[in-house]
């Protein structure tokens, strides 16, 4: 009869839920199936490099244009042996013609550019059509991406939240407690890893002696959404963040009612003193979990670190620096927020190879004496810059949509007008002028 | 049938990756009209480089305008972008025969500014050392002579002088002036007095700049593009 069938069926689906997908997470355990697709990747990948290879196409450099990196003192002293010349001219000229070009901001917006093809349309933007094999290698890959792992990491990501909402708020009927928090803990991780396994993330964890404690405040940079689950793959946070509506404020509320997350009012996260207030509070507390905090404050591209805000260096509290570094290579975590939307990017991001990144927890960092937040900020900043291998820049995430602070462009013109006072060319200037 | 026709049609006709396909259908990869840029040692690619930047800045419009040019933060730092920027679209710079300003470029006219910008080749000859000079320097006198009249005044000077020094607020304007007023004197005693009591013409632009090497510091360098060999 259908209806014996039917739920034949549904149990075996069932089973095979838990089976493959619940209790593997739960334990923490891996079956070896990710690590197989995984391997299969990198073979066909190489291939494909070396095909590429063998077709004679040049690759892309970093750059496109050689900057000189001559200081601006010596290259205009260079130019002329007076002080102030028709030269002085040139140094800006060629400087205005190398930001025009190529300008090193805009560039940290937009995705990383892969030194070869991964078999993914999107990235196909400087490579050409090679040979046919390639093409249908191409292909097999469109289908098996679009047909079968789509599907596959959508109802592995709609099981993975659901087990989140509806565990949390069970554990949220507890009592608070040690039993209530270990559990939470467990929902919270099993959640997380079905949520890795949604999006075929394979994650390399070093130096976990040094993971965050309780009562911490955890730091990390921000190239996408996903960061939050890569690192809840491995301990469990309490996040902070704005409230949201929709399926994100369900998450929201479900969750905090099992473990102590931060969730802001809109109109609270404009008041800077409360919100050092709330966190402080948190910290304090040493048997809450550690926050998790991205002080860049926007998503960037992965290849650089900006600016990190002082607000969360304020707090006070021991500051567990964590970089991480994904492999463009597999698929692009970038979120461009201004070219798509969260439900575009998800899309990309569940049909692409993989998500592959390396986390590297570095030891921990507390305010030096006489230190302020702008410097503690920028300390470690360069820490995590230097593990993960990139690029510190001093700009602000905020120029994805807002112009240079007016601030920050008279500093260069005022160390030049400060280089021709030094030079002695103004000999008529009064001492008054040097006062700044 | 310029570049304009070139990069455009590529991604529109059809996917960009199949660019040998184009060469096929009798669509030149680089037109004939820009010869003046390639007959230096610039590739296609980096002519692709630089209509993708020139595609990020005119956010995929055909032309550039003046407020494109606002999004780059690097130019913000810079004292004379107002004269940078005005010099792309100053139709002296453009190689057009009447003047005044354009109200935008295209990818042409992007490519005709850049090349005051290109790096001197191992093989130029004399005679095209001298004429590489000299567009360089006609490219820096027209950037001082702001009226277009051919002469730069002393005014014409000193407006310079107060762009580049305008970011520091404790510079007074006497300070600018006495700066702009003693490098005209010393361009006085090249040309001769009576020159820039009326103003600095272009031959007397030229001899100021003789034996001083402008050359090398005029120029932005292209990377090369080699293969690299990248295993996986």
């Amino acid at each position: 009869a259908p209806g014996a069938e039917r739920s034949g069926l549904g149990a075996a689906w069932l089973a095979l839920v838990i089976g493959l997908v619940m209790l593997p997470s739960a334990l923490g355990i891996s079956l070896g199936i990710s690590e197989a697709y995984m391997w299969v990747l990198v073979k066909t990948l190489e291939w494909a490099t070396i095909r590429i290879q063998k077709g004679g196409y040049p690759f892309l450099s970093q750059g496109i244009i050689e900057r000189d990196e001559t200081p601006m003192e010596k290259e205009i002293s260079l130019l002329h042996r007076a002080d102030f010349e028709f030269s002085h001219i040139f140094y800006f000229c060629r400087k205005g013609f190398e930001a025009i070009v190529e300008d090193e901001v805009t560039q940290r917006f937009s995705s990383e550019e892969l030194l070869s093809w991964n078999l993914l349309t999107r990235t196909n933007v400087n490579f050409h059509y090679i040979s046919l094999r390639l093409t249908v290698v191409w292909v097999i890959g469109v289908i098996v991406r679009y047909c079968f792992l789509l599907p596959l990491r959508f109802t592995l990501a709609a099981i993975g939240i659901t087990s989140m909402i509806v565990g949390t708020t069970a554990v949220g009927q507890l009592p608070n407690g040690s039993v209530k928090n270990y559990l939470s803990e467990v929902v919270h991780l099993t959640c997380s890893r079905i949520l890795v396994r949604a999006l075929s993330g394979t994650i390399r964890y070093h130096n976990k002696e040094n993971r965050p404690q309780k009562g911490g405040i955890c730091v990390a940079n921000h190239t996408s959404p996903i960061d939050a689950i890569i690192l809840t793959n491995d301990g469990c946070y309490a996040m902070v963040g704005q409230v949201h509506g929709g399926l994100m404020g369900i998450i929201q509320r479900a969750t905090v009612k099992a473990c102590p997350h931060v969730w802001f009012e809109r109109s609270e996260i404009k008041d800077r003193h409360l919100v050092t207030k709330r966190l402080r509070e948190h910290v304090a507390d040493k048997s809450k979990l550690p926050i998790l905090i991205f002080p860049e404050g926007t998503c960037i591209n992965n290849t650089s670190v900006m600016m990190f805000k002082k607000g969360s260096f304020e707090i006070g509290g021991t500051i567990y620096p964590v970089a991480i570094k994904y492999d463009p290579q597999f698929g692009d975590a970038f979120w461009n927020s201004s070219k798509y939307n969260i439900v575009s990017y998800l899309l990309r991001i569940m049909t692409s190879w993989a998500i592959v990144c390396n986390v590297w927890y570095l030891p921990p960092m507390v305010r030096k004496e006489g230190e302020d937040a702008v410097q503690f900020a920028n300390r470690v900043r360069s820490a995590i810059a230097h593990q993960g291998g990139l690029t510190e820049l001093p700009w602000d995430g905020g120029l994805k949509r807002a112009k240079v602070k007016d601030t920050f462009k008279e500093e260069q013109q005022k160390n030049y007008s400060k280089m021709l006072v030094r030079n002695g060319s103004v000999g008529s200037l009064s001492a008054e002028t040097e006062s700044d | 049938m310029g570049v304009a026709q070139l990069c455009p049609g590529v991604p529109r006709a059809l996917p960009h990756c199949w660019g040998v396909g184009q060469a096929q259908m009798g669509v030149p990869r680089v037109p004939a009209p820009v010869t003046s840029f390639l007959s230096l040692a610039v590739t296609s690619e980096q002519i692709e480089h630089l209509h993708r930047r020139f595609k990020q800045l005119s956010q995929d419009q055909l032309t550039i305008r003046k407020e494109n040019f606002d999004s780059i933060p690097d130019l913000e730092f810079n004292p004379i972008r107002g004269k940078i920027v005005h010099a792309f679209f100053d139709k002296r710079n453009l190689r057009q025969e009447s003047d005044g300003l354009a109200d935008e470029i295209n990818f042409e006219d992007f490519l005709t500014i850049m090349s005051y910008f290109r790096p001197i080749e191992m093989n130029m000859d004399e005679e095209q050392l001298d004429r590489f000079r000299k567009e360089k320097l006609k490219f820096l006198f027209h950037m001082y002579d702001s009226d277009h009249d051919g002469k730069i005044t002393l005014q014409e000077y000193r407006n310079v002088v107060e762009e580049l020094l305008s970011g520091n607020p404790h510079l007074e304007k006497e300070s600018a002036r006495s700066i702009a007023d003693g490098a005209m004197m010393e361009a006085a005693s090249i040309c001769g007095p009576d020159q820039v009591y009326e103003g600095i013409t272009f031959e007397d632009f030229l001899k100021m700049w003789q034996g001083i090497d402008i050359e090398t510091k005029m120029h932005v360098r292209f990377l090369n593009v080699d293969t690299i060999a990248h295993c996986y």
